[in-house]
C-alpha cells in the first residue's frame, strides 16, 4: 500500500485538522509536539502528514505531491486550482469583505478607477469585475493591508475579516461582503480516482464528525 | 540580465537521446494500435487562421493560444489541439470519402499556459477522431482503442473515467437555470463542492428528487451501480437519453472485455460547451494529471459546414513518458568502427555493409589510437568495436565478453552474402539472427 499524503496549512488550521485526524484513528500526536519537523508518518495507517505554507497547499495537492489538503477557502479562491473540494470543515470561519472608511459605504460604484489593495488580487478582481462589473485598479500587498487606505495608497481593501477588531482600531469598516470562508478538505483528482476507497473512507468519517459537531 | 540564449523559454523542453528513444517507442506503439483499429494517420498544419479555433465549439479559450499575424494582417494561431483542424479537414476535404472517417495523428500542440512545472506550452498529443457516427458504438470504439493503446505501451494500472455531459444539461434545463448559474453549478459539481451546490439548489423550486440528484452528482461515480441512483423519477428526456447512452457505452465496453479498466463519473463536467455527450479521462499512478482526455463533440463539424456526429480522444505522450519514467527504451547493439592509417576506405565499406543490414555503425572521429577509440566506445555505450587495418584485416571486439575475433573484410562481408536467414528484405535492428558478428 502506498502512503497517502496530507498537506496541512501551517498554524491553527493544521492543529484543528489534526484533532479530527486523531479522532478518526490516525496517529499524529507527534505533530502536536513543538518540533521543527515538517513530515510526520503514521506507519499503521500508511499516512504522511506534511506542514506547508497555507498558500502552497493547493499547489502540493494539484501536482499530486500530496493527495489530500487542508486549507482555507480564501486560498482556494485566490488560486483557482483544479482540485476536488470535498468537505467544508466548518472551522476557521470568517469572511472576505471590502473594507474602507465608513463614509464610502454604498458609494463604491460611483468611484471611477477605484483603487483596491489586497493580498488576494484575484478574488478582488473577480468580485469587482465579474460580479459587479466595475473596473478597478488592483494594488497587490503582502501584509498590513489595513494601512493602505490610511496612507492614501488605495481607496478600499479586500481582506479577511474575523472579528473586525483590527479594522475598528484602524478606523475602517466593512463596506460589502464578498463571501464566507472556512477550512476545506481538498483532494487531488487523480488520487481520488486511483485511491477511491481509502480517500472516501476518510471523507465520510470527516463528514460524520463535522455533522456531530454541528449538532 | 540573464543570458537568454542559454535558456529555453518557460514550458518548452529539449528531449535528450534516452528520453527521445523512449518517446518514439511510445508514439510508434500508440500509432500501431490506432492503425490496427482502422484509423489512418493524417497531418494538419502547425498553425492555421485563428478563426478556425475560436467561436462556437472552440475548446481552448483565446488567452491560451499563441497568436501572430500574416502579411495581410490576418490572425494566425499555433494549433492548440488537433481535433479542430481535423474536423475542418474532414468537413472540407473528405466529402466523397465513405463515412465514418477514422483519423489518427501524432504531433506537437501549443498552449499559452501560465506554466509551472507540470504544465507545458508545447507537448505531444497522439489521438484519434471518429467522424460521421452518432451511435454509442462509436464512443465505445474510441474508448476501447485508447485503452488498448495505453495497455500497448505497458501501462496496466489505470482508470478510464467516463461521464455524460448531457445528463447535467438535462438537469439544469429542467431547473430553468440561467447561464451564469449553470456555469457556477457546473464548476461546483466538477470540484465536488457539495456545500456550494446546496447553496444553489436550496433556492430552486424543483422536484426534490432532482434537487437531491444535483447534490449527489459529485458522488455518482464508480461502477454501474450509479445508474440505479441516477435513474430517478422525473428525469427529463435529455437526462434520460444521456443515461441510456452512457449505459449502452458501458455495456459495449463490457463486451470488448475492457470493463475492468472503466469507471463511471456523472460528476465529471469539463469543457461542457464543447462536448455534447460522452466525456472521458484516463488516470494512472505517478501522474497528477489525466494521461488522456476525450469525448463526443457533435457540434464541431457543423461549424465547418458539415453536420456530423464525432467522437475522439487525445493521449498526452509526455505524460505517458512521466508515467513510465522508470523504464528505458530497448537497447540495440551498436558498433564503433576505428580505421587505422590508410584504412578509411575499407572502414567505410565495412560500415556501409553493416548499415544495409540494419546494424548501427558509427565511425570514430576522435584523435588518438585504437585504445583511445575503445575507451570512447565504452563510454558512449557501444556494444562492440571493429578495428580496421590497411591490409584488409579487421579485429572485432565484443565488450561484454571481451572476446576478440580476427578476420578480413572479404570474409566478414561474405557472411551476409551467404546468409539466407536474414534475407527478409527488411531493415531491422537485430531482431533476426543475421550473423553479422554481433552477439545479441
Amino acid at each position: 500500500m502506498d502512503y497517502l499524503t496530507v498537506a496541512l496549512a501551517k498554524g491553527r488550521l493544521a492543529e484543528m485538522a489534526m484533532d479530527i485526524f486523531a479522532e478518526i484513528g490516525m496517529d499524529c500526536l507527534e505533530m502536536k509536539e513543538k518540533t521543527r519537523k515538517l513530515i510526520f508518518t503514521d506507519e499503521k495507517n500508511k499516512m504522511k502528514f506534511i506542514l506547508v505554507k497555507a498558500s502552497d497547499v493547493p499547489t502540493y495537492v494539484e501536482y499530486g505531491a500530496a493527495d489530500i489538503g487542508i486549507v482555507g477557502k480564501d486560498t482556494l479562491l485566490e488560486d483557482s486550482r483544479n482540485l476536488y473540494e470535498m468537505v467544508d470543515l466548518g472551522f476557521g470561519k470568517c469572511k472576505m469583505a471590502v473594507c474602507g472608511p465608513a463614509e464610502l459605504k454604498d458609494k463604491l460604484g460611483g468611484i471611477t478607477d477605484l483603487r483596491v489593495a489586497s493580498k488576494y488580487p484575484n478574488i478582488a478582481l473577480r468580485y469587482f469585475q465579474d460580479e459587479k462589473g466595475q473596473t478597478i485598479e488592483i494594488i497587490k500587498l503582502n501584509g498590513s493591508v489595513e494601512l493602505a487606505p490610511l496612507v492614501g495608497l488605495s481607496d478600499v481593501i479586500v481582506d479577511i475579516v474575523e472579528t473586525g477588531k483590527t479594522l475598528k482600531e484602524n478606523g475602517l469598516d466593512v463596506l460589502e461582503d464578498v463571501c464566507e470562508l472556512s477550512a476545506r478538505f481538498v483532494v487531488n483528482k487523480v488520487s481520488m480516482k486511483m485511491e477511491t476507497e481509502r480517500i472516501m473512507d476518510i471523507v465520510t468519517k470527516f463528514q460524520n464528525i463535522i455533522r456531530e459537531n454541528e449538532e | 540580465m540573464s543570458d537568454w540564449k542559454l535558456h529555453t523559454p518557460n514550458g518548452v523542453n529539449d528531449i535528450l537521446p534516452a528520453e527521445c528513444a523512449m518517446k518514439r517507442e511510445i508514439e510508434a506503439s500508440l500509432n500501431a494500435v490506432f492503425t490496427t483499429f482502422g484509423y489512418k494517420e493524417v497531418e494538419t498544419p502547425s498553425f492555421e487562421y485563428y478563426d478556425c479555433y475560436i467561436g462556437e465549439g472552440g475548446q481552448i479559450s483565446q488567452e491560451n493560444m499563441f497568436k501572430f499575424f500574416d502579411e495581410q494582417g490576418r490572425i494566425l494561431a499555433l494549433r492548440p489541439d488537433f481535433t479542430t483542424s481535423i474536423a475542418r479537414m474532414a468537413a472540407t476535404k473528405a466529402a466523397d470519402t465513405p463515412k465514418p472517417l477514422r483519423y489518427c495523428y501524432t504531433g506537437s500542440v501549443f498552449r499559452a499556459e501560465q506554466t509551472q512545472g507540470a504544465r507545458q506550452r508545447e507537448f505531444t498529443q497522439s489521438g484519434i477522431e471518429l467522424i460521421g457516427s452518432y451511435s454509442p458504438e462509436a464512443d465505445a470504439e474510441v474508448i476501447a482503442a485508447v485503452i488498448e493503446a495505453v495497455l500497448g505501451v505497458g501501462i496496466e494500472e489505470f482508470s478510464m473515467e467516463i461521464g455524460q455531459v448531457a445528463f447535467f444539461n438535462g438537469l439544469v434545463e429542467q431547473a430553468g437555470l440561467d447561464e451564469k448559474s449553470i456555469e457556477t453549478l457546473r464548476e461546483r459539481i466538477d470540484s465536488k463542492d457539495s456545500v456550494g451546490i446546496k447553496k444553489i439548489t436550496d433556492k430552486l423550486n424543483i422536484d426534490d428528487d432532482i434537487k437531491k440528484l444535483m447534490i449527489d452528482l459529485p458522488y455518482l461515480f464508480g461502477d454501474d451501480s450509479i445508474f440505479e441512483k441516477a435513474y430517478v423519477k422525473g428525469l427529463n428526456q435529455t437526462s434520460k437519453l444521456a443515461l441510456d447512452n452512457l449505459k449502452r457505452i458501458y455495456e459495449l465496453l463490457t463486451l470488448y472485455g475492457l470493463d475492468g479498466y472503466v469507471s463511471l463519473d456523472l460528476g465529471m463536467l469539463q469543457s461542457i460547451d464543447y462536448y455534447t455527450g460522452s466525456i472521458f479521462k484516463c488516470y494512472t499512478h505517478g501522474v497528477a494529471f489525466p494521461i488522456c482526455a476525450g469525448g463526443r463533440y457533435d457540434n464541431l463539424m457543423g461549424k465547418f459546414g458539415e453536420n456530423a456526429g464525432a467522437v475522439g480522444a487525445a493521449i498526452g505522450v509526455n505524460r505517458l513518458l512521466t508515467a513510465m519514467s522508470d523504464e528505458k527504451a530497448a537497447d540495440y547493439p551498436s558498433t564503433l568502427i576505428f580505421a587505422e592509417k590508410n584504412a578509411e576506405g575499407i572502414a567505410y565499406e565495412l560500415s556501409a555493409n553493416l548499415r544495409v543490414n540494419g546494424c548501427i555503425a558509427e565511425n570514430y572521429l576522435g584523435i588518438g589510437n585504437y585504445k583511445a577509440a575503445e575507451r570512447y566506445a565504452k563510454e558512449a555505450g557501444h556494444t562492440d568495436m571493429i578495428r580496421v587495418l590497411a591490409n584488409g584485416k579487421i579485429m572485432i571486439k565484443e565488450f561484454q565478453t571481451g572476446e576478440i575475433i580476427e578476420t578480413t573484410l572479404d570474409e566478414f562481408v561474405g557472411y551476409y552474402e551467404d546468409d539466407d536467414d536474414c534475407d527478409c528484405g527488411h531493415e531491422h535492428h537485430h531482431d533476426h539472427d543475421c550473423n553479422c558478428g554481433h552477439h545479441h
